[in-house]
């Protein structure tokens, strides 16, 4: 058994005296060696992220030269947006395109800013991408805290920004900024000392903490073991097939199938569908407020709604920016969700600066909001996104011509125009 | 706090800096003090009053008792701690389970009850600080230990942040001499203690952290797996419990030694027990010594009839078991131990130690111990009754409960655990504390990295803080 042997003997005390420069080159050997095992272990490891975010990035640094567009967001573009569907309406319209979908479920709006930054990392002429718009939480969601998902976006550069993102709405909005703590860690001493920062830098503090946590490569091994092995996640081959896009249909046969691998661990997806399909006439509701109100919010099964959302347009803004810059064309899409902040989009519309698309209007698109197109009500059912990828052609290939012409404007008012 | 968060390693560097760049002893014990109640505060400050409340009762008792000669008086003292510290004790861990236990029986005999369960929530590592504070009270008592005057050493005694929240239960004569002399860097042994970190790191981040996800699944739904995965699972739980908790002892011992304390031994490969009895004096030692000098002995022990110490050991186990926690499962595990302790006693007397069979029993001794605990273990770690009864069907009869197997990553993990089992068995990390300084800095570096790396994503608390 080893162990120490510390000793107390204070008669004869051995007098330590270090050479101060050896035992500093001692500690600098330490670290050292720690960096290079480090780098090394960085260098042959395979994405992050899961099977999802790993296997698109996996596919993608792979494949990447064979596309030229991207569908970029959460999972409600992930089951949105059919490649295959959106090329080929495009070339009704004599554009050609090759399209991907990089829809990841429950993307963070940072998250998928670092998102972008890698597709073009690997794929640096990227035509465009078509960005979801989505509100930032400042906070990171306690409940996720330090998971995989959570901290591999947190390079220096993406912290940095998330952190004066939350710094800046924990002063704007001050008390109103509503800080979750982690339930339990509500009794602990340092949440009490904690308190007493502003809750801007509490959420900065988080987001530092992740950083340290993806700076030290923590928890990463299995993705060093993939990378070793050359394993593939589960996922990658699937994605080949439909550039990305992968219905709920499908991932729910597959789960009835017994394939818990390829099945997309969407449980969830069903039980939702579920409580859609029992509850028509909270959904219908939903949409005239969604119509009606100047802003609304019918989305609060896919949030922690305990979490402040901003709407944060300097943030969006500076993405835009940033893409166009890289020469990429930058197109936000607000996806046919059940929310809304009207002035808000005004504003997007307005000085973004880049194409906006918005489809969270039932009125105009009514076939976006039937039930018969829906899998639940957030997302499109396969059917749904097979429509959706043509509207979405459509206006985007008629925005350009629009543009030409020094016009701009929401979107058809109708969808008769859209190519079968 | 746990020992594998990066957080512990910020604080522990700070105490570690702080406790050496003070020069005196006051200073020091002053600053861990003062340190330890924030480590336990990190769980949940509102229990640091009930701590200190026990604190200061066997504080108190103790300078009574160095006061008193009175038979009479001493007894009351001694019994004054041990009412107050049990009934803390009780009342935190075992109301409910009384409460609810006795409810229910009392529905079974069809007479009418009110529900009276409070929710109660077990304050972090009170089985471990109420032993060690009795320890001292009753040794005090008995005259082996003279009471303590200062305050402050008490108080670092019972919060000592390395054994704190489980274990290993020191005893008060065995740490409280430490206190009074100045501790010297120049002897502490970093070299072991920094190995010692390591492998309990790796034991518990790696290993143990790991595993439960692996085999939760399958202690969730036993009905759904095949019979070869519910041993694997079982047999992965062995694993776990043991990287857990003795990997929080080596860290325990590890962070106190690199402070310039030493703590006793808390294991000494207990998978490699051939009976009950050895079994106890290897795993999750410094609690089965305190049941032996403190329970075991003070009813008797061995003196007197074989049968009587027999029924004093299963008696001394039925108690173990419900330290563990307040529950059925942990009274059947009782059972079970006090059951094996007169099989085994029984076998020993009944059987000559020259016969056949004896020869065969101690040959197998270590699968059987092993088959043994597996049953054991599905008491400890069972979802819910239905799940153990299933389980249990599982495990005797060899009958699939379903189709379903084992993630394949259990074999990888498997593999990991005998290899470090082996390394640290066959002192491969003793012949690393003697090389080359400019080597062992090195591979420390480069030990670091690997283990950060290969932690589990998600940090679980050690199972031994439930109880």
């Amino acid at each position: 058994m080893l162990a120490p042997a510390p000793s107390s003997d204070p008669r004869t005390p051995k007098v330590y005296r270090p050479r101060v420069r050896v035992a500093l080159g001692r500690v600098g050997a330490a670290l050292a060696s720690f960096a290079l095992v480090l780098a090394a272990l960085r260098a042959v490891a395979a994405p992050a992220g899961g099977s999802v975010i790993g296997g698109k990035l996996e596919y993608w640094r792979a494949h990447a030269s064979e596309y030229d567009t991207v569908f970029l967001g959460s999972s409600h573009v992930f089951r949105a947006c059919v490649p295959a569907e959106f090329d080929r309406a495009s070339a009704g319209f004599a554009l050609s395109t090759h399209s991907f979908n990089f829809g990841v479920q429950a993307v963070h709006l940072l998250e998928q800013r670092y998102l972008l930054r890698q597709i073009l990392v690997a794929r640096p002429e990227l035509a465009r991408v078509f960005f979801e718009y989505q509100w930032l939480t400042p906070q990171l969601d306690p409940q996720n805290a330090f998971n995989p998902r959570t901290v591999y976006w947190h390079d220096a550069e993406t912290t940095q920004l998330a952190m004066e993102r939350a710094s800046h709405w924990g002063a704007e909005l001050g008390d109103a900024f509503a800080f979750v703590e982690a339930e339990n860690e509500a009794h602990s001493v340092f949440t009490v000392l904690d308190r007493a920062l502003p809750p801007g830098t509490r959420a900065a503090e988080q987001h530092a903490q992740h950083w340290l946590t993806n700076l030290f490569f923590i928890g990463r091994g299995k993705d060093v073991l993939r990378g070793v092995l050359g394993r593939q996640h589960g996922q990658t081959a699937r994605y080949r097939a439909q550039h990305g896009y992968l219905s709920l249909e499908e991932d729910d046969r597959q789960l009835a199938a017994g394939d818990t691998q390829n099945g997309d661990v969407q449980n969830s997806y069903r039980a939702r569908r579920e409580r859609f399909l029992a509850d028509q006439a909270g959904y219908r509701r939903a949409l005239d407020e969604l119509d009606a109100a100047e802003q609304s919010f019918g989305d609060a099964e896919w949030v922690n709604g305990e979490l402040t959302r901003v709407d944060d347009f300097v943030l969006i803004a500076a993405i835009a920016a940033e893409t166009r810059a890289r020469g990429v064309e930058f197109v936000l899409v607000i996806l046919p969700s059940q929310s809304a902040n009207r002035p808000f989009e005004e504003r997007l519309m307005e000085e973004l600066g880049s194409l906006v698309l918005r489809y969270n209007l039932p009125e105009r698109y009514p076939a976006l909001y039937d039930p018969a197109n829906r899998w639940d009500s957030g997302h499109l059912s396969e059917e749904g996104a097979r429509h959706f990828s043509r509207i979405l052609a459509r206006d985007w290939a008629g925005q350009r011509g629009l543009e030409r012409d020094g016009e701009r404007r929401d979107g058809p008012e109708d969808e008769a125009e859209v190519p079968q | 706090m746990i020992f594998t968060e990066p957080r512990f390693l910020a604080f522990f560097l700070a105490v570690f800096g702080v406790h050496w760049a003070l020069r005196s002893n006051l200073a020091r014990k002053a600053w861990l003090t003062l340190t330890s109640l924030a480590f336990y505060g990190a769980w949940d400050w509102r229990f640091l009053c009930l701590m200190m409340a026990s604190t200061g009762i066997d504080y108190l008792a103790g300078l009574g008792l160095g006061r008193t000669e009175g038979a009479r008086a001493r007894r009351w003292l001694l019994g004054a701690s041990l009412a107050s510290n049990l009934g803390i004790l009780g009342f935190f861990k075992y109301y409910n389970f009384f409460v609810d236990s006795g409810g229910r029986f009392l529905a079974w005999l069809g007479l009418p009850v009110s529900d009276h369960t409070l929710a109660i929530i077990l304050p972090a590592g009170i089985s471990f600080y109420t032993f060690q504070a009795l320890s001292y009270t009753i040794d005090v008592y008995r005259k082996k230990l003279e009471p303590v005057r200062s305050a402050l050493d008490f108080v670092l005694f019972i919060s000592f942040f390395p054994q704190l929240v489980a274990g290993p239960i020191v005893r008060a004569r065995e740490f409280l001499p430490q206190l009074d002399t100045k501790r010297f860097f120049a002897r502490v042994d970093v070299r072991a203690s920094l190995v010692l970190f390591l492998i309990g790191f790796v034991k518990k981040g790696i290993l143990s952290d790991h595993v439960a996800p692996v085999i939760a699944p399958v202690f969730d739904d036993p009905g759904a797996y095949t019979a070869a995965s519910t041993w694997i699972a079982l047999f992965l739980y062995h694993v776990q419990i043991y990287c857990d908790f003795s990997g929080y002892s080596d860290m325990a011992i590890a962070t106190a030694g690199l402070l310039g304390y030493s703590l006793p031994k808390n294991f000494d490969f207990p998978f490699f027990s051939r009976n009950i009895g050895e079994f106890w004096q290897r795993w999750h030692i410094s609690l089965s010594t305190w049941f032996r000098d403190y329970f075991y002995f003070a009813l008797g022990g061995s003196k007197g009839s074989t049968w009587k110490g027999m029924l004093i050991g299963s008696l001394t186990m039925m108690v173990v078991g419900l330290w563990h926690g307040a529950g059925w499962q942990y009274v059947g595990f009782g059972v079970l131990m006090s059951g094996a302790i007169i099989v085994s006693r029984t076998w020993g007397m009944l059987v000559p130690e020259s016969s056949l069979a004896r020869r065969v029993v101690s040959f197998l001794g270590i699968p059987l111990m092993w088959w043994f605990l597996f049953w054991n273990w599905i008491l400890f770690r069972s979802s819910g009754w239905e799940q153990g009864w299933e389980m249990q069907r599982i495990f005797f009869f060899l009958q699939d409960g379903g189709t379903r197997a084992l993630e394949a990553s259990w074999l990888l993990l498997v593999l990991a655990f005998f290899l470090v089992h082996y390394a640290f068995y066959r002192g491969w990390f003793r012949r690393l504390a003697a090389v080359n300084d400019w080597i062992y800095a090195a591979s420390v570096g480069a030990a670091a990295a690997l283990v950060l790396v290969f932690l589990a994503s998600e940090t679980k608390a050690f199972i031994y803080f439930q109880f």
